[in-house]
């Protein structure tokens, strides 16, 4: 999926003419996971903040729109909670627009989306390193230096909580009550999450005008496309 | 680990406390944005209470100026995302079987 949304991405924008570095950045985006991907790639290819600053406004209202989009789609075809949970997780760019969609459907789709899109993340360093390897390669950057270090850099740390939190509970470390009290937490954390994230989304801010939001489009069009194919043949179902 | 690097520890986490003041406002904002989502809920059959809170945030940020004053906790967020998500960790076991997951990992992983 990443893949293809980078290409898609690089693809589009050329057709629309928007600079190349614009165009990787909205890939990047809509292929990884959004804002943080996009703030990562932005100092990896020396991009322009202003760049990054519209490609974060389009991504924003992009998860917005999906999270509404999305579940009437999913009711619409009848798709099972873990189909759906699977395709959000693997289709929709940041992750908080991506919990968010899944728990718009239920909370088991929810649960899924969540563990599907953090394991996207967690290969978000290795995309960006890729990345910079290509830019640097054409002499568009600097070279990179130390890759472990930068891999570890762009590595996003509080998945380490995550696992940590899920190993502890295998181990039977936490008691019914406490994993009662955990979830819960976890559930007002979530309400504050969603609240913020339609608080975060600007329609104005897009102020690059169209062009970048119908790169956007099409993107996220043909990356929802091919994951829905993709869990067709991986579920089988 | 010098004593002065611990001083100038102590004393940057101590700033943190006091900094951490001005979050409040924003927070509590999206505190009663979410639970006000909860309530729509309530009176809609058959959706989730997310559609709501995002609807609301959405439709405040886009009518209103949003004064200063709640802006830093509005941009907190993306933390509570993340410690929502370690959280939910412990009580993931239970609630999801292994095999269901297990496709995503191989495919991401291969």
């Amino acid at each position: 999926v990443i893949f293809v949304a980078l290409l898609s991405a690089t693809y589009l924008g050329r057709l629309f003419g928007l600079s190349e570095r614009m165009a990787t950045l909205i890939g990047v985006g809509v292929g990884i996971c959004g804002v943080s991907a996009i703030i990562g790639t932005t100092g990896a290819i020396d991009a322009k903040e202003e760049d990054a600053s519209y490609a974060i406004a389009t991504i924003m209202v992009f998860g917005a729109i999906m999270v509404f989009l999305f579940p009437l789609l999913g009711h619409m075809w009848g798709l099972s909670d873990e189909f759906f949970g699977f395709w959000t997780g693997l289709s929709l760019d940041n992750t908080a627009a991506a919990v968010a969609t899944g728990f718009a459907y239920s909370e088991a789709a929810g649960n899924l989306a969540t563990v599907v899109k953090l394991s996207r993340n967690a290969l978000m360093g290795v995309v960006i390193l890729i990345i910079a390897l290509l830019y640097a390669r054409k002499g568009l950057r600097d070279r990179v230096e130390n890759k472990a270090a930068f891999l570890w850099s762009r590595f996003p740390k509080f998945l380490l909580g995550f696992l940590a939190f899920s190993l502890l509970a295998t181990l039977g470390f936490f008691d019914p009550g406490q994993v009662k009290a955990l979830d819960n937490m976890s559930k007002w954390f979530f309400l504050l999450t969603f609240a913020g994230v339609g608080l975060s989304t600007e329609f104005s801010r897009m102020k690059a005008g169209l062009k970048p939001f119908l790169v956007g489009l099409g993107v996220e069009t043909v990356a929802a496309a091919v994951s829905y194919v993709m869990i067709l043949l991986l579920l089988g179902v | 680990l010098t004593v002065n690097e611990l001083t100038m520890r102590l004393s940057r986490s101590i700033n943190l406390g006091l900094g951490s003041a001005r979050y409040l406002p924003g927070i509590c904002l999206l505190f009663v944005v979410g639970y006000l989502g909860k309530i729509v809920a309530n009176y809609v059959p058959h959706t989730e209470y997310v559609l709501f809170a995002i609807a609301i945030g959405m439709l405040l940020r886009n009518t209103i100026k949003i004064p200063q004053i709640f802006v830093p906790g509005i941009n907190t967020y993306e933390f509570w995302l993340k410690t929502g998500i370690v959280l939910m960790a412990a009580a993931w076991p239970c609630k999801m079987s292994f095999p269901s997951v297990l496709p995503a990992c191989c495919w991401w992983w291969q």
